[in-house]
């Protein structure tokens, strides 16, 4: 007894958290279903450690899986892994209720009411693969294979390269991602500036000063669990040195918590601020004059080839974004734009980040152009501390043979809209909807789902699976149900991460490519089948040159033909200790090389043993690299839209020419809108982005924990505004918009810009497993999208609402 | 065996791609390089560690908490790779490490590392580490680079945008050769043809100072078109001393050129290449004299030649035992130390050294039991004994003097 009065407070939480895990396991996998993963082994516990890739987001962390009698029974960070660091986020940390979760699919499902009505049976693998080939050989051999789609959503690098080899062979153009924001961040703003196609980081860590506009960098990072160690060492890595984070964005988040100062904004408007910012430094002539006239473009007047004279960024910038006007359009009072200016261009090397997340809110392709055009006036691009260009790194890319039929399908336009592969997003699901429905400029006969579920994903999602519906034979791939497979005539159960072979390639923010292999580190369920089996099944099916395709005869060949293709590289290092990345680092950088593996076989065990390879070396100041086509320079006024982007006229009047060249951030003054007087700003629940599984208890249990709220969707509202709608705390709200309403419960928070309304994204699924169905509501439902002219992919930053108390 | 013509391509892109074959070829044919230097580093006097087994003790031991070894690692004591500047023998790191000891002990203490010890082979194999990372270059700058390519009138003959109007080639095609030994052999096979040009062109010979060379690497990889990256196996000792014969250097050194066992060379590879470079003329003008060939040599080569020259500046000039002899009375070492082996005392006998009394068995003695002697020390009221260069150097001769004394005398009782 003595020992429990005494108990501390620490002893406590231990043993609270433990018995809390242990309940919450049991409870989130039924005994029947655990044991046929426990198996029958008798003896003493055999525990293993396997070190494999996180298959909850596309962060591309490291895992380290601790296993009992072969057993998943703990997970931990891979403390090698570059990435994570050892680090694990709290989706990671509920993989094993993921992996154990009693609403997996398991086998595959054939619709057997009309569509969308639920109605199941099981079927075999056999004939599941052979209903698939035999609607997609009839398509093929009425010469239209360009009828089929395939939609990308969560799976990984073995999975994505089957599919795209797959679509080549049968002669589809129509491969579209249904996360294109996950996969490309920033990515159309940096094609249109450096003309660079890859992706861009932020060595934050050496930055002196960051500004971030509604960056999501603690909330809805793509990689959440290396944002926030990159954060910490931005903090603490430097002793003595206190270097600065401005958040700007309409709420207060998890980011602007963290920040030194946190500075509310219109949504939508991020942009206009950041010129109004470079306004003052080139007022002021506070930007890295050097960098711009070495690398710059367009940033004064220029004249092109038909001697047209265009208007340049200084003469746009002076003339439109004058401090005082941007006040009026964004909320940011003038004193404090001026101060930000002085601020971001004396505390060097300065770094202005824009949205970086995944899924909803993205911003315009103007206002990320206008926000990374100030690390170009700071002078932070491609220097330690300021931007990185991602090192590409192309895997299983080789070529190989089609034949005519897919020849002549892959000419034909992609239905995600007109030459997608000149815009700068390179993929649009918001268009494929409009296509699907209206049957041009063809129409799609079969459309699989590919661990996709863009129904309850875009901001159409009801429009998409609408049209899902005209499409006479839908399969998806999934691990569970969802809103997208409802409306499939077939689903092939997914097999999760941690059953099978797979990589990933993912890059840290200094640049570095990073290939995390996968492998089942326990068996996988008895009637289980990873994608790449299905695809390459399909592709054998249909014979000839589709069979060819995929020539790796499992998964683990094709994992081992990826390890192929790295040690051939003959650079990087495998995962392991620290101190093997820093020697390769060390001698690499210098122009020496000594790996520590000396041929393919003791390079793969280590590749396997220790979770992956990376290639730590980041050559700066390679400007062939960072600034590419069409000028190998900072384009300011982009001439990469000039050449290339039809929807840009290459003539017509001088002024429009000149003016869609430049990044278009203005911001209307706030009118007073009797209707909808409010402004809707939706965001990522931090613990839910970007999750590859919705059916987890424990996520749900602490989605909102900041707001002492779960398992339910809620409306932020600033005290004041909701008194003048005569809401109190704790009421429930109509939030109405002009494409829907929504009733909700209020949690008034000071934190939310006055006139803004902020709702989470994140719950809301209409069908799926029993901790997901029906829980909260889809603020995807009020969104009134606008399709970005430049992406084509929806912003849900610009809807209008109104509330009324129930 | 690998046979590059480096004046063929000059002229050929293609002959680009065979320099990248040779390099690979004589990467995978060369004798695996750590096991080759600790085999044969024992013939040539030099330390017989390994360095890729040193960087695991330097993790694993835990060194890297307080060390950085260029900017990697802690803070607490000084970069490894960068700090001592100029040369540095076996002894005189064995006498810095004693030195430190109790800085050292005091440090661990401070943060809770429990004491570890390290056998004489790990020890060695540091050693071999720290002379390896001190050769390392610092990370060129491009835009130095540019600058010294412009003041040193190299662009007047090379372009820089693959225009290919050039006399001499264009660098922006050469990006992909990241190893400042690489650039310094084509420029070493390169020389003859250049000093002619520039003789026809009244220009004087470029001469490289400290860093340049590694400047001119960056400079010239930052205009690269090419994203490859071309690398060099770190020079091998053992394989340098073999090819330094082979290629006949010995002919010169020493003879018409500098002995290099003497000579105060520059402590990194690039540096040293550089000096090489700025004696071809010279070299050549010796060689035409001597009626010697000039003889073809690749990069890698290149490289096991300058581990080897520069493991040479690693060796202790020999001892003085008289001088030892003064230095062991004076430091107080007797006060504690018999010569002779005794019985029942548990302080240990320097007989037991025999002719083990070497720099690395010295520092590893130090290492393990560096804190029973502080404390002992403490204890009889001593001051820790600090040893400079050379005194160190002297003890440990007059130590392998006695106990090779003292082992005749055993002998002739027996």
């Amino acid at each position: 007894m003595k020992e429990w009065v005494n108990l501390n407070r620490r002893d406590f939480l231990a043993a609270f958290g433990a018995t809390y895990g242990v309940t919450a396991c049991s409870w989130a996998a039924p005994r029947s279903w655990f044991l046929e993963y426990a198996g029958t082994e008798d003896g003493p516990p055999r525990e293993q450690h396997i070190n494999t890739l996180c298959s909850m987001c596309p962060g591309g962390c490291g895992l380290r899986v601790r296993l009992v009698h072969g057993c998943a029974v703990g997970v931990r960070g891979n403390k090698d892994h570059p990435i994570n660091r050892g680090g694990l986020c709290s989706r990671a940390s509920a993989v094993l209720q993921d992996v154990y979760n009693p609403d997996r699919l398991r086998q595959p499902l054939r619709c057997v009411g009309s569509r969308g009505s639920g109605q199941w049976e099981e079927i075999e693998w056999d004939a599941a693969i052979a209903m698939v080939a035999d609607k997609l050989a009839l398509l093929r051999g009425n010469g239209n294979p360009e009828g089929l789609s395939v939609v990308l959503g969560r799976g990984r690098g073995l999975s994505r390269t089957a599919w795209r080899r797959f679509a080549r062979a049968y002669g589809t153009p129509n491969i579209i991602d249904a996360h294109p924001d996950d996969n490309l961040g920033v990515q159309p703003a940096v094609l249109a500036t450096q003309g660079v196609a890859q992706r861009i980081g932020y060595d934050v860590a050496k930055a002196g000063y960051v500004l971030s506009f509604s960056s999501g960098w603690l909330d809805a990072h793509w990689s959440t669990e290396q944002s926030a160690r990159v954060f910490a060492d931005f903090r603490r890595g430097r002793p003595g040195f206190r270097p600065r984070w401005v958040h700007i964005e309409p709420r207060h988040s998890v980011t602007a918590t963290k920040a030194d100062e946190w500075i509310p904004i219109r949504p939508g408007t991020e942009g206009t601020l950041a010129l109004g910012i470079a306004h003052v430094m080139i007022r002021e002539g506070l930007y890295d004059r050097d960098f711009v006239g070495r690398h710059g473009f367009g940033f004064e007047d220029w004249t092109d080839r038909n001697g047209v004279s265009h208007l340049g960024f200084r003469r746009m910038v002076l003339q439109d974004y004058a401090p005082r006007k941007v006040e009026a359009g964004t909320g940011v009072v003038e004193g404090t734009i001026f101060r930000l200016a002085r601020e971001f261009s004396s505390n060097g090397p300065a770094i202005a980040v824009g949205y970086d997340g995944g899924g909803c809110g993205a911003q315009a392709t103007y206002h990320r152009m206008a926000i990374h055009c100030l690390n170009a006036l700071a002078g932070s691009i491609d220097v330690p501390g300021g931007i990185t260009v991602f090192q590409e790194l192309t895997l299983l890319d080789g070529e190989f043979d089609i034949d005519d039929v897919a020849t002549r399908g892959l000419a034909n336009e992609p239905l995600d809209g007109p030459a997608a592969d000149r815009r700068l997003g390179g993929s649009a699901i918001d268009l494929l909807t409009r296509a699907i429905k209206d049957r041009r400029p063809y129409s799609t006969e079969a459309l699989i789902l590919a661990e996709a579920d863009p129904v309850f994903s875009l901001a159409e999602g009801a429009a998409f699976g609408a049209a899902l519906s005209a499409v006479p034979f839908v399969a998806a791939i999934s691990g569970y149900h969802h809103d997208s497979n409802r409306h499939a005539d077939l689903i092939l159960p997914a097999l999760h991460g941690l059953h099978r072979w797979d990589f990933d390639v993912a890059h840290t923010l200094k640049g570095h490519p990073v290939v995390t292999v996968s492998q089942p580190v326990m068996d996988p369920p008895k009637r289980g089948r990873d994608a790449y089996s299905v695809v390459r099944a399909l592709a054998n099916r249909l014979g000839g040159k589709v069979g060819g395709a995929l020539p790796w005869a499992d998964a683990e060949s094709a994992v081992e033909a990826v390890l192929r293709e790295l040690f051939d590289r003959g650079e990087g290092a495998t995962f392991g200790p620290a101190n093997e990345e820093s020697w390769a680092q060390l001698l690499e950088t210098r122009g020496w090389r000594a790996p520590f593996s000396s041929d393919f076989a003791e390079f793969k065990r280590d590749v396997i043993a220790g979770g992956g390879w990376t290639d730590p070396i980041y050559f700066h100041g390679k400007w062939d690299r960072v600034l590419q086509r069409p000028l190998r320079r900072f384009a300011f006024s982009s001439a990469y839209l000039a050449s290339s982007f039809e929807a840009i006229p290459a003539a017509g009047d001088p002024d429009e020419v000149s003016a869609r060249l430049l990044p278009q951030c203005r911001a209307e003054p706030r009118t007073s809108d009797e209707t909808y007087p409010l402004e809707l700003y939706v965001y990522e629940l931090p613990n839910l982005v970007g999750c590859s599984s919705p059916n987890l208890p424990w996520l749900n249990d602490i989605a909102g924990a900041y707001m002492f709220e779960k398992w339910r969707t809620w409306v932020e509202i600033h005290p004041e505004t909701a008194e003048r709608f005569g809401v109190t705390a704790h009421d429930h709200v109509e939030v109405r918009t002009p494409r829907g309403r929504l009733t909700l419960p209020v949690r008034l928070y000071t934190g939310v810009m006055h006139d803004v309304v902020a709702i989470p994204f994140g719950f809301g699924r209409k069908s799926g497993g029993r901790w997901c169905r029906g829980i909260g509501e889809n603020p995807a439902d009020l969104v009134d999208a606008r399709t970005d002219p430049l992406t084509g992919t929806a912003l849900w930053t610009s809807t209008r609402a109104t509330l009324r108390k129930m | 065996m690998i046979n590059i013509n480096t004046r063929t391509y000059f002229r050929r892109r293609s002959a680009l791609r065979e320099l990248a074959l040779g390099l690979a070829w004589g990467m995978a044919l060369a004798v695996p390089w750590t096991t080759a230097n600790a085999q044969h580093a024992g013939d040539i006097g030099l330390s017989s560690g390994d360095v890729m087994r040193g960087w695991r003790v330097f993790h694993d031991k835990k060194c890297v908490d307080c060390h950085a070894i260029w900017m990697q690692g802690g803070r607490v004591g000084p970069d490894l790779g960068r700090t001592r500047a100029g040369r540095l023998t076996n002894g005189q790191l064995a006498g810095i490490m004693w030195n430190h000891i109790p800085k050292m002990l005091s440090w661990r203490e401070q943060v809770g590392h429990p004491p570890t010890v390290l056998t004489h082979q790990e020890m060695s194999d540091l050693f071999e580490l720290i002379f390896f990372v001190r050769q390392l270059d610092e990370l060129g700058d491009p835009r130095r680079g540019e600058e010294i390519l412009r003041r040193k009138g190299c662009a007047e003959c090379h372009a820089t945008d693959t225009s290919g109007d050039s006399v001499g080639p264009d660098l922006a095609k050469w990006g992909e050769y990241v190893n400042p030994v690489a650039w310094a052999q084509m420029m070493w096979e390169h020389a003859p043809m250049m000093e002619e040009a520039m003789k026809r062109s009244d220009m004087t010979w470029p001469e490289l100072e400290g860093a340049d060379l590694v400047h001119l690497v960056a400079f010239v990889r930052s205009i690269g078109v090419s994203g490859d990256r071309t690398y060099l196996q770190p020079g091998s000792v053992a394989r340098g001393r073999i090819t330094f014969l082979e290629k006949k250097c010995n002919d010169c050194h020493p003879g018409a050129g500098p002995d290099l066992t003497q000579a105060e060379l520059p402590a990194s590879v690039a540096a040293l290449a550089s000096r090489m470079w700025n004696h071809s003329p010279a070299m050549a003008r010796v060689m035409r004299e001597e009626e010697l060939i000039r003889q073809p040599i690749n990069p890698q080569e290149l490289a096991d030649i300058l581990a080897y020259v520069l493991a040479l500046g690693t060796r202790d000039q020999a001892g003085d035992p008289a001088l030892g002899e003064q230095v062991f009375a004076r430091k107080g070492c007797m006060q504690c130390h018999d010569l002779e082996e005794t019985d029942g005392s548990d302080i240990p006998s320097l007989s037991d050294l025999r002719g083990d009394a070497l720099p690395v068995n010295m520092a590893a003695a130090m290492w393990n039991h560096g804190q029973t002697m502080l404390e002992r020390m403490t204890e009889a009221g001593l001051s820790w004994p600090v040893f400079d260069d050379r005194e160190m150097v002297d003890l440990l001769a007059y130590l392998r003097a006695v106990n090779a004394d003292s082992r005749s005398e055993d002998a002739t009782n027996n």
